[in-house]
């Protein structure tokens, strides 16, 4: 008798070349699922549903109950992890649906981007133009500061990933995390080559964990950061707090407006382009937040007005400390000499925020009607 | 320009120089806890053994999948491998793709679990980059059912195995073992169910040793996709190494982690042997080794003795519970199997009945097989239990012989039991099966336990086991209306998907299976698992 051990393995298998009789047409993955687009996608036919919800979370396909409890009695997982509602949880989809394989091979590509970037750099020694105030105190202290920042934010999205209820949003939730754990780490890969090419850069992340520890600048985001990652157990209130408050407002302010639009002032050609896979992370980040809180919640059938109550009381909770953070961070567009030189002949940082902050509701405040006075939010 | 300066400018930014700085990337403050409380210490000092920055790690998994997608969606496709695999073979990979892919899913929310618990911004790394392996891996086996779908001669079961697999009671000790287990408890606990047990021991038989198997019986596809998978699960054995070495400096964890890590064994061994035997053994048509043997390779002496072995200078021992299990891993793939046939409307593929062949091979190696459980297949068999001309099932043969199936409050395993009794075990009126049976009333309830490992458990916690079990839920159901109500029906609208042969003539309707009027009951208050009406 053959066995695995003593079978012949034959990789065409002939004893199959002519093939049974079909007993079954219908091939497509999911039968029963509706599709975002036209038909099922490959990103739909691969994650859509692996999620085993009873049906009493909504949109599941189970009965009874979960097997298995936290101790003490907290559940697997439950609708009243979250005070959101929807009528089902399975259509929120990642318009770029993005699964796996489409993922890492970006993030691949942004590492091998990163490698040609500082083997480049320094080859036409770019670094010569660098002021060397920006490079000792913004790029070796606040530009690490801001790495810190985006590591909490990584930290704080663990509790989505392990909370959320459907498994679109739980993929959509895991690149966003290692997108901030990457940015933490790029940041930290530029200030190392600085630090091979710079007598005014250091790699060591002290300095940037002083400021961002004991520095006006960074205290209203460390409040924030730190109030979402250890105090707010909501998974979709923390997706609230990160992606439609603080990612669009803060993170545009600083990211955009102060490391990459002020680093050619002081001749730096390397951070703008460093930072750039943090901009794409967010980008991607607002498509699927903007189709969670906007459509899977904002729009749904029962409980969108529920829905955008809730995220307008969210709102008036995150809004101020956002406020403050933005605030405390202004800091650095006086931060050189080069910055306060060049004051008079660029917009001030009120007026950059004044920009964001329209940008904003027009993207944003829309999803759930906020009206927020942001003039008083910001005397609160 | 001196040379020293031209050298200056040759730079290099390594990913192993920054994973070095890591460590300093985290920091504390006054509100921070983690959102899932242990009774563990974390050790912040502790480090990672991989050592692995996003980039890299995403550069690696880059290459990993252009080598098998690659392979399937090329070479693999134009050899037709799809249409080249024993149907038997092909009908098990059904059921063991949609296990393994809920494994994976839900690790992907447990590994999260583990990154917001602990100290150490190392392990932290460690940890999320697991995250996404799991990510990488549901997709993978979704691939997998994907692929086969498309070119198997019998799609069905490969495709809406996520909605028909809410019907099948083995889906519930599947989610217990290889999805709550993974989510739910302590953090530590679950570190062990899923890094310490399933993955550093049962993922070694079920996707390295399953490869070979796969290949014996024309199916290249899973080895493909399956070795892929292994090759990161050697960073997640090293993640589970981690969390022990993480706690085991506070002399206050020590207390528990010797029951935690038995704990952890029982439900996984519970949800894994029985499993993983059935579909070597009974899936195959060319076989391997007795599956007893693999088991006692990778699981007795591989983990319980050399990768356990490692973690006795901490003071950890092998479990306690290895012997039993030792048992289970003999007889207890012939119960699942006979617990799987007898639930065949449910199960979501085709089986069928060991033929001559195979019972010879059963005898050969499993002494004792043909007089117990071979009788009864043989049985099953002379009945005509697969011709749905007889509209009989083999849930009426266990009624009428007193063998009930029970399910496991804690593990959610059915319990039913006709090989062999354990030496000096009795069958009697209140437990007919014979098997280790132990049933508890608690709170109204009663509460069956396949073992006293499990009963240990509830007893321990029994606020953490308060759910319905299959026949709780479905009790006074026709069978009909299950496979109704979870999509068990082919695009006709009448056949059903699950099959009790692999023929494709006499296949099974609704109007068949509704016509042997079975409903099912709970057994621990109406005597019987199903009864006919």
């Amino acid at each position: 008798m053959s066995t695995a051990s003593s079978y012949r393995r034959a990789l065409l298998n002939p004893q199959f070349d002519e093939h049974p009789k079909v007993l079954e047409e219908r091939r497509i993955p999911l039968s029963f699922a509706n599709p975002y687009g036209a038909r099922l996608s490959e990103y739909e036919q691969v994650l859509l549903y692996n999620q085993p919800n009873p049906d009493w979370i909504a949109g599941g396909l189970g009965v009874g109950g979960w097997s298995l409890s936290f101790p003490g009695g907290r559940g697997t997982w439950e609708n009243y992890f979250t005070e959101a509602k929807t009528s089902d949880w399975y259509v929120f989809r990642d318009p770029e649906g993005r699964w796996q394989r489409p993922y890492v091979a970006e993030k691949a590509d942004g590492w091998r981007e990163f490698q040609r970037l500082v083997a480049t750099a320094a080859s036409r020694r770019l670094h010569r133009s660098l002021d060397p105030e920006w490079t000792s105190q913004i790029l070796t202290g606040h530009l690490g500061a801001l790495g810190l920042h985006d590591y909490g934010l990584f930290m704080a999205l663990a509790a989505p990933i392990r909370d959320c209820l459907v498994d679109t949003l739980r993929a959509a939730v895991v690149t966003s995390s290692l997108d901030f754990l990457d940015n933490a780490q790029l940041i930290q890969a530029e200030k190392l080559y600085l630090a091979q090419v710079s007598d005014d850069a250091t790699a060591d992340v002290s300095p940037s964990k002083a400021l961002w520890h004991d520095d006006g600048t960074w205290r209203g985001a460390r409040k924030l950061i730190e109030e979402i990652w250890g105090e707010t157990y909501d998974h979709i209130e923390i997706l609230f707090a990160i992606h439609v408050i603080h990612e669009p407002l803060f993170g545009r302010f600083v990211r955009e407006r102060f490391f990459i639009e002020q680093a050619g002032l002081h001749g730096d050609f390397i951070t703008p382009r460093v930072l750039w896979s943090s901009v794409r992370g967010a980008e991607a980040a607002y498509g699927w937040a903007a189709e969670l809180f906007g459509k899977t919640l904002g729009a749904d059938p029962t409980f969108n007005d529920y829905n955008k109550r809730l995220m307008r009381f969210w709102a008036e909770k995150w809004l101020p400390l956002e406020l403050a953070a933005l605030h405390d961070v202004k800091r650095l567009w006086s931060a050189t000499e080069t910055l306060k030189r060049s004051a008079d002949h660029r917009p001030t940082s009120d007026q950059v925020l004044q920009r964001i902050i329209e940008d904003w509701r027009g993207k944003y405040g829309v999803l759930f009607d906020c009206d927020a006075d942001f003039d008083t939010l910001a005397r609160i | 320009m001196a040379i020293a300066d031209l050298a200056k400018f040759d730079v290099k930014v390594a990913a192993q120089d920054i994973h070095r700085c890591l460590q300093d990337l985290g920091w504390n403050f006054d509100k921070r806890r983690s959102k899932y409380p242990s009774k563990y210490r974390f050790n912040p000092a502790t480090r990672e053994q991989f050592k692995l920055i996003v980039g890299e790690y995403c550069q690696m998994e880059e290459e990993k999948d252009e080598r098998q997608y690659g392979s399937l969606a090329d070479s693999l496709a134009r050899l037709e491998a799809g249409k080249r695999v024993e149907p038997r073979w092909a009908e098990t990979m059904k059921f063991v793709s949609n296990f393994l892919e809920m494994g994976e899913y839900a690790s992907i929310a447990g590994s999260a679990l583990l990154y917001d618990a602990v100290e150490s911004p190392e392990q932290r790394n460690g940890y999320l980059a697991q995250v996404e392996d799991e990510v990488r891996h549901t997709n993978q086996l979704g691939y997998l059912k994907k692929y086969f779908a498309s070119q198997y001669h019998d799609p069905a079961g490969f495709t809406d195995a996520r909605r028909h697999r809410t019907g099948n009671p083995l889906f519930m000790s599947n989610r217990q073992q290889a999805c709550e287990a993974f989510v739910s408890g302590d953090p530590v606990l679950v570190s062990l169910n899923l890094q310490m047990v399933a993955e550093a021991c049962f993922t070694n038989p079920l996707v390295v040793a399953m490869t070979q198997l796969a290949a014996a019986n024309g199916d290249e596809i899973t080895p493909t996709v399956f070795l892929s998978i292994q090759s990161d699960e050697l960073r997640h054995m090293a993640n589970g190494y981690q969390t022990i070495v993480s706690v085991v400096d506070d002399p206050d964890n020590m207390q528990y982690l010797q029951t935690d890590l038995e704990n952890a064994f029982w439900i996984q061994h519970r949800g894994f042997t029985p499993m993983v035997g059935r579909a070597f053994e009974y899936g195959a048509v060319n076989r391997g080794e007795p599956w007893a043997k693999t088991w006692d390779r990778w699981v007795y002496e591989d983990w319980g003795g050399i990768w356990l072995g490692r973690f006795s200078r901490f003071g950890l021992k092998s479990p306690r519970n290895l012997a039993d299990a030792k048992l289970d891993a003999y007889w207890g793939q012939h119960d699942a199997f006979a617990t799987m046939y007898a639930l065949w409307p449910l199960v979501g593929c085709r089986i069928e009945l060991p033929n001559k062949r195979d019972q010879a091979w059963f005898e050969n190696h499993y002494p004792g097989w043909y007089d117990s459980i071979g009788k009864v297949f043989e049985g099953w068999d002379k009945a005509g239990m697969a011709d749905p001309a007889n509209r009989t099932l083999p849930v009426e043969w266990l009624t009428q012989h007193g063998k009930h199936i029970a399910m496991c409050r804690v593990c959610q395993s059915p319990t039913l039991k006709l090989t062999p009794l354990r030496a000096g075990a009795v069958e009697t009126k209140e437990n007919p099966t014979g098997c280790d049976l132990r049933i508890l009333d608690y709170r109204g309830r009663r509460h069956a336990f396949c073992s006293q490992w499990c009963e240990r458990m509830f007893l321990t916690e029994p606020e953490r086991y308060t759910s319905e079990n299959f026949f709780e839920i479905f009790d006074g159901w026709d069978l009909a209306d299950i496979v109704r109500a979870s999509g068990g029906l082919r695009s006709d609208g009448k056949t059903l998907v699950a099959q009790p042969h692999l023929s494709a003539e006499r296949m099974w309707t609704i109007d068949d299976l509704a016509a042997c009027r079975i409903r099912v009951r709970n057994p621990l208050t109406a005597g019987a698992s199903f009864e006919k009406y």
